[in-house]
């Protein structure tokens, strides 16, 4: 009989060195871009990915409230809530009838598992000034939580509203890409416990890879509506925002999901800004010279 | 269960998880699987991106059917309807008539071509109900539904029912006309009373406009399911079908499933790699509670527990009478006399019955809804829960909660002070009946013991694909929390030392109970390891371990807890249910050395119809088991479910003397655990409601039956009384059908979830889904408060407005249908009213489960109001 | 990218109306759907203290200008001018620092703020820029003091030259938040990252202005002296009024002014910045431009209307921003494909 190689290497030895290999087809090394393809028309909105998340983090739950959003009632990424699955039913058709054929793959209840984008660059790390912020050796955004002293800039800066000052914590809180399982060789929790491999861990170039012809294949099977958000050159990463590191393949618009569609790097509005404020203050002067001289 | 049990032969699903990946096409119905079964979910998907076509029928439109293909909305409880609808298209139409695989199939591996007695009468002559039906007894006798001249002896012990029972010599002697011939069959299905043709008469009136009146599904839509079920059969092609607590809580659901068996035996599915009947069951380890069971009505094994309403009197009675002649449980001597030798060592010996009198008989239907009556009627004294809330999962919560008032003691052991342990002090005040029985009126000593979780305690799963799965014990449970195993242990312990001394005869079955497990660490945990050692069987009294049934015999020199978990602990050194070692990407992909699966570790069962009649696959892209002529075995993928020598040219000669056992059937039996080798389209005994499948409404329906005279299942479970009572057919007053169901963020009664704070949060509160059509009319708002009500009681809770839910036509009215999650009770992070509450407890024939799925009640906008006497009024 | 050009692909489907998400979507450019109206951005936690702080570091960095131009005119007559402004500059910057501290979440770790450099964060180029300012403000202002005391050319010189650098940072002091507000994402501040700095400044040397002529008045200083502040704060109002209304204008085309127009941030708005604080000193120097006639409670009311005013600017846009940022169908907009 035969069995898979990696099996008779670890079943009785405990800890596996590089176990994303095993569970996510890559290995995890210091120096390469590693992040999220998150494939919606995979996502049966179960939430494991919630809950992995908030077990291994050890994040509290928040509030105990029916929003009545369908059957998110997460509501929103914060300090205390890393993945967040959204819902929106899409039931009717045009005319107001139900739906019975469906497309293939996800369609009429939109499902999607929202997470921290990794961007690049990240608009909450060009703005933190205390360094509290910074890029791993995994191409990942993490906030150092020893230095981190609660100024709350990233969290206005952030153009997808993901990174939140917790307050009785005092520090900003985010996703982490699971840095620590990272650096012992596991794929994120999130991504680990994902059933239909919605969301998908691994290295950059090969997430693109992969994720360009899964859109061709469902263009193929009549998916039209298919599209990358946050891959280099399509939504998502504009203006200066170059990748999202988690990006997703969408059906719906941005907005639908609570996304933007073209969202900016808002460093680039620094110095034009400073310019202008200065060339102000030049302006005063001048009319602080001619107020002072004279009579 | 029983229904494929019935069936096929065994109770239990005849594939796994995994092989749906190798499916052209997976109907899910009767099953919310992505959003209940997420992990299985995840080889649909996988068969999706390999090309297949996924159908989801259900009431609602749910997570599932946001992945699926083709979505038919079908009215809760009128599966029947749609299901006979397939049948009448499938083998009416033009495939099926002509591509010679499905006549191959059909008539060498099921029962189609048998003849039936000529008295036998359909559903379609006699308006809803069939031939032997006597009114006074609410029962059929089944005489008329046996196989010309003889009589055939049921394949589950599971509430079977056998011809003639008062008069058990006539039953044996037509049982072993078995011995000496076929059962009589047409192969060219001409017979007027051969089974094709008796389902083809019992079936016509289920044609697709029909199917659209009574189900609501639209034509079209059910033409497109039926079509793509039968372009995806064949000798190419397979598909796989997904069902679970939606099909079984019904008073019909054993005939749903039946009703699905008999498509896949129609379309040549069973046994077949991407094929068979996927049974999701509702626990991760409810199938191993039913094969080692915790059911009143079997014993390990499915084995027939002694009853006195039945010829049991004496073991050598009992074991005639329970023994068929043919097929594979004509071994079933070997496994009665090895468990009850696994039970009471030496003190069991030929002499003495091998101790059979010390098993107690039923007197009645023991299972939990009569018993709770019975407990609420003052009958019961005492009661054990273990990881039970019936408080929240049991039907009429009002009543089970008088009942448990009406205890003198009550041993809850739970994680968690569930509903059912703090019902007599936090119960709403509205649920007494009125009555108001507060805490000092209650006299029932209630003991609350801490129970530890999985990963506190060592011991195997079994998962629906009848996988046994071992856990190590990784950490201690906290404080005084202990295993089951450790109480039931120590209860028998205490036990046995209290009736020591006695010299009294009813205390002899405990005090000989065999009970020597070795304990281990500082509370004395008992060792899971030797208990599975002991499921698994030895020698007696030298207790070497066993590896395969065949081993087991009828003179008492083995011992055995669970024939058919024999093979998972074949040596003492080797626990097959530890071994993780799966597949590599190019192998077999069965996996046989992960964990064990019952029988044998064979993992799809029947798998001998993989191969044609000549032993040979049906095709190179199916190719799973087959005949190897050099060796004389069969050999494949996975292990034979089958004897693993027969040749496919051997056929019984009965000339030489009567065939026993296996012997009587013929190389083309896939079936080893039926009477006659073959799969049952026509169930001749085993199940009391009906040979085959009929659509029958709920026994609360808005409407009247449009197909027959007969509104409901004629031999279903009813107790109406004052306190339990029933909506008549149409009552105005209970206008819309209730479906409950359940949600993946909780699990259940939903202890531990409610209490656990990233899943309360997920769904933190009970809610009603209404259709938007519905909330128009009256005027109800998303989150609006609503009470809803039926005649056991009323509750309030939130209403989510959506259009999952829609409107359906039913027989020209318009019905609503709402729908309900029944998670919630008043205890943890996340709560709700108790949705059962409203529900009614009436039993499915065969198995007592109640109709949770479809029922009716009333709704309106507002609040439960509390009278200044802490009496609800509304 | 001209698929993110095209109404359907990649997107695939038509907006739906905004009655789906039951928002007031009247004042919005954004037509399309939400996400049950959930905002997209997380709000800064911007309150009271951090609009404080932009009120008191405006005035030490505009009075630190002013001081210096002062001081550089040589006049005799703007000695008043160039002390007032200088002790003003430090006052403001040891008082400034204490409310971002107060505001940090964390803020036994405030020195993180100088543990790097980065240029992309205004907030870092801020800090870094605070300090130095301090520092700046600190010397001026101790040569001010031991010029004044000692009566040394040695001393008032060295407090002339280091005023330009003082003047540097002052004017990055007195602006770069508003260049910090902007580069966010938030929808209010991100459309006007120019603006901001712009009217920042402005009101910056507006309420410096009027700090200075309280001081004026109150210490006696001379005529000519107050006359010269007086025309000064007339100029800036001209200005600042100008400003305003650009920036109003520019948030109305933009169709992001809805924050601006809900209770109570409209009424502080209006009332507060735009009538106390533009048209009441407007029309106090304009009668006094007019009649001639110049009055010294009518130019302290004036001063006084402006620095209430200009704290009301602050609190204003902070809170309005924050509002902003919670308005989904904003943020859609502004980062709407084009």
């Amino acid at each position: 009989m035969s069995v898979h190689p990696k099996t008779l290497e670890h079943t009785e030895s405990g800890v596996i060195p590089q176990e994303a290999e095993l569970t996510a087809g890559t290995t995890i090394e210091p120096g390469r871009s590693y992040g999220f393809f998150t494939d919606t028309t995979l996502c049966i909105g179960c939430k494991a990915c919630e809950v992995a998340c908030k077990e291994w983090n050890e994040l509290p739950a928040e509030e105990f409230k029916l929003t009545g959003h369908s059957y998110d009632n997460t509501g929103a990424l914060s300090a205390t809530t890393w993945r967040h699955v959204t819902f929106v039913e899409k039931v009717s058709e045009t005319n107001g009838a139900r739906a019975t054929n469906l497309q293939p793959f996800q369609s009429n209840w939109l499902m999607m598992s929202d997470v921290c984008k990794h961007c690049s660059p990240a608009p909450c790390l060009e703005s933190c000034p205390t360094g509290a912020l910074f890029r791993t050796e995994f191409d990942t955004v993490v906030v150092q939580q020893d230095i981190c002293n609660g100024c709350g800039y990233c969290v206005p800066a952030c153009p997808f509203g993901v990174v939140e000052l917790n307050v009785p914590d005092g520090k900003a809180h985010k996703c982490t890409l699971c840095y620590d399982r990272l650096k012992g060789g596991l794929e994120p929790a999130c991504a680990k416990a994902c059933p239909t491999d919605s969301i998908q861990f691994g290295e950059l170039s090969a997430l693109h890879d992969r994720a360009r012809k899964r859109v061709e294949s469902l263009h193929a099977q009549g998916r039209s509506d298919a599209y990358l958000y946050g891959a280099p050159d399509t939504a998502g990463a504009t203006n200066g925002i170059d990748r999202l590191n988690a990006f997703f393949l969408l059906t719906d618009r941005p907005e639908v999901y609570n996304l933007p569609p073209e969202p900016s790097l808002p460093s680039r509005r620094v110095l034009p800004s400073l310019l202008t404020g200065l060339a102000t203050m030049a302006g005063i002067a001048i009319a602080a010279i001619v107020a002072l001289v004279g009579e | 269960m029983p229904s494929l049990g019935a069936t096929f032969g065994r109770g239990a699903a005849t594939t796994a998880q995994w092989d749906i990946a190798n499916a052209d096409c997976v109907l899910i119905m009767g099953s919310n699987m992505a959003e209940n079964h997420p992990v299985a979910f995840r080889f649909v998907m996988q068969a999706k991106e390999k090309g297949a076509t996924i159908i989801h029928a259900d009431p609602r439109f749910t997570r599932t059917s946001a992945l699926c293909d083709i979505y038919a909305p079908v009215r809760a409880g009128s599966d029947i309807a749609f299901l006979g609808g397939l049948i009448n298209y499938i083998v009416n139409s033009q495939r099926w008539q002509n591509d010679p695989f499905f006549h191959e199939y059909a008539v060498n591996y099921t029962n189609i071509a048998t003849i039936i007695e000529d008295d036998f009468k359909d559903a379609s002559e006699l308006d809803g109900l069939f031939s032997g039906w006597e009114a006074e007894k609410l029962s059929y006798n089944v005489d008329s539904w046996q196989y010309r001249g003889m009589d055939i002896p049921a394949t589950l012990a599971e509430a079977y029912v056998h011809p003639s029972t008062d008069d058990p010599d006539k039953m044996i002697e037509k049982q072993q006309q078995l011995t000496r011939r076929l059962p009589p069959s047409d192969p060219t299905l001409e017979n007027p009373k051969c089974v094709y043709q008796i389902l083809k008469r019992h079936y016509a009136p289920y044609t697709p406009e029909m199917v659209e009146r009574v189900t609501g599904c639209p034509k079209e839509t059910f033409l497109k399911v039926a079509e793509t079920l039968l372009k995806n059969a064949g000798r190419e092609r397979t598909g796989a079908w997904c069902y679970a607590v939606g099909w079984t809580h019904h008073t019909t659901g054993v005939q749903m499933i039946r009703a699905a068996a008999i498509v896949q035996c129609l379309l040549g599915n069973i046994g077949r790699p991407g094929g068979g009947i996927l049974a999701l069951r509702g626990h991760c380890s409810i199938q191993g509670s039913t094969d080692v069971p915790t059911l009143y009505n079997m014993l390990p094994g499915y084995l027939p527990q002694p009853s006195a309403m039945k010829p049991h009197k004496s073991f050598d009675r009992y074991v005639e009478v329970e023994t068929p002649p043919t097929g594979w449980w004509h071994n079933f001597p070997k496994y009665i006399i090895s468990l009850l030798r696994a039970w009471y060592g030496d003190a069991a010996s030929p002499h003495n019955e091998w101790r059979y009198q010390w098993i107690p008989k039923m007197v009645a239907d023991h299972s939990q809804e009569p018993m709770m009556l019975a407990i609420a009627d003052g009958l019961i004294r005492g009661l054990l829960l273990i990881g039970q809330n019936p408080v929240v999962g049991g039907h009429n919560s009002k009543l089970v909660r008088k009942g448990l008032a009406n205890l003198e003691w009550m041993v809850v052991r739970e994680t968690f002070e569930n509903e059912t342990a703090s019902f007599w002090y936090k119960s709403p005040e509205e649920d007494t009946n009125g009555a108001g029985a507060r805490a000092q009126d209650i006299k029932t000593e209630i003991f609350l013991l801490p129970a530890a979780l999985p990963g506190e305690k060592e011991g195997s799963f079994t998962n629906t694909q009848r996988l046994l799965q071992w856990h190590d014990k990784i950490v201690e449970p906290p404080g005084d929390c202990r295993s089951d195993l450790w109480f039931m242990f120590h209860l028998g312990k205490r036990l046995k030392q209290l009736y020591a001394d006695s010299h009294a005869p009813e205390d002899e079955p405990i005090k000989n109970l065999t009970w020597d497990y070795p304990t281990q660490g500082a509370q004395d945990e008992p060792s899971a390891d030797a208990v599975l050692k002991e499921i698994n069987g030895y020698t007696w009294p030298e207790r070497k371990q066993i590896e395969d049934f065949k081993e087991l015999k009828d003179d008492g020199s083995t011992a055995c807890g669970v024939w058919i978990y024999t093979g998972v602990y074949p040596r003492a050194d080797f626990n097959h249910a530890r071994s993780r070692k799966p597949d590599a990407p190019d192998g077999p992909g069965t996996h046989l050395d992960w964990g064990f699966a019952w029988p044998s570790n064979r993992r799809i069962m029947y798998n001998r119809a993989s191969a044609d009649a000549d032993g040979k696959p049906w095709s190179e892209r199916k190719r799973y088991m087959w005949w190897d002529a050099d060796k004389q075995q069969w050999t494949g993928k996975d292990n034979p479910d089958f004897s693993s020598s027969k040749a496919p040219s051997y056929r019984p000669d009965f000339t030489q003397g009567p065939k026993k056992g296996v012997d009587a059937h013929d190389g083309k039996s896939p079936f080893m655990m039926s009477a006659d080798g073959k799969a049952w389209i026509f169930v001749p005994s085993g199940l009391k409601d009906a040979p085959l499948p009929t659509h029958y409404e709920p026994v609360e329906s808005p409407v009247r039956n449009p197909m027959y005279r007969q509104q409901d299942n004629p031999p279903v479970k009813k107790w109406a009384r004052s306190d339990n009572v029933y909506h008549d057919v149409g009552d105005p007053q209970y206008p819309y059908v209730i479906t409950t169901y359940r949600l993946t963020e909780h699990h259940s009664g939903a202890i531990p979830t409610r209490f656990v704070p990233s899943l309360a949060e997920l769904q933190p509160e009970g809610f009603a889904e209404i259709p938007p059509e519905l909330a128009a009319e009256k005027n109800i708002a998303n989150l609006d408060w609503i009470v809803i009500s039926t005649a056991r009681g009323e509750i309030e809770s939130r209403a989510l407005v959506t259009e999952r839910l829609r409107p359906f036509e039913i027989a020209g009215r318009r019905i609503y249908q709402i729908g309900m999650p029944w998670h919630f009770g008043w205890q943890g992070y996340a709560t709700g009213d108790v949705v059962n509450v409203l529900s009614a407890i009436v039993g499915d024939p065969n198995t007592t489960i109640h109709e949770g799925k479809a029922f009716t009640c009333n709704l309106r906008k507002g609040r439960l109001q509390l009278s200044s006497q802490g009496v609800a009024q509304s | 990218m001209e698929s993110l050009n095209s109404e359907r692909a990649p997107y695939g489907r038509q907006p739906k109306p905004a009655e789906r998400r039951g928002v007031d979507s009247t004042r919005s450019g954004y037509q399309g759907e939400t996400y049950y109206g959930q905002p997209v951005l997380k709000p800064s936690h911007y309150g009271q203290l951090i609009a404080s702080y932009l009120f008191i570091g405006g005035i030490a960095g505009a009075s630190q200008i002013i001081a210096t131009i002062a001081d550089w005119t040589g006049d005799r007559r703007n000695r008043f001018i160039a002390r007032a402004g200088r002790y003003l500059s430090l006052g403001g910057m040891i008082v400034a620092p204490l409310f971002l501290i107060a505001d940090l979440r964390t803020p036994e770790r405030w020195y993180n703020m100088l543990r790097i450099f980065r240029r992309t964060s205004p907030m870092s180029i801020g800090s870094w820029t605070l300090t130095a300012f301090g520092g700046l403000s600190g010397i001026t202002a101790l040569l001010q003091f031991l010029g004044d005391r000692r009566r040394r050319p040695p001393y008032r010189r060295a407090a002339r030259a280091f005023g330009l650098p003082a003047t540097g940072a002052g004017a990055i002091v007195a602006t770069y938040t508003g260049t910090l507000l902007g580069s966010t994402s938030t929808p209010l501040w991100a459309r006007a990252s120019q603006f901001l700095p712009a009217l920042f400044g402005i009101s910056a040397a507006a309420t410096s202005t009027a700090a200075l002529t309280l001081a004026a008045h109150a210490s006696g200083a001379s005529r000519i002296t107050a006359r010269r502040l007086e025309r000064l704060a007339a100029m800036i109002a001209a200005i600042e009024f100008l400003a305003s209304a650009a920036l109003d204008r520019h948030w109305e085309r933009a169709n992001l002014a809805a924050p601006l127009k809900e209770t109570p941030t409209a009424t502080a708005y209006r009332a507060g910045y735009k009538g106390l604080g533009i048209a009441v000193p407007l029309l106090i120097h304009g009668v006094s431009v007019a009649t001639g006639r110049r009055s010294r409670r009518a130019s302290m009311f004036a001063a006084a209307a402006t620095l209430i005013g200009g704290y009301f600017l602050r609190s204003v846009i902070v809170h309005a921003g924050r509002d902003s940022a919670r308005r989904p169908e904003d943020y859609f907009q502004v980062t709407a494909a084009d």
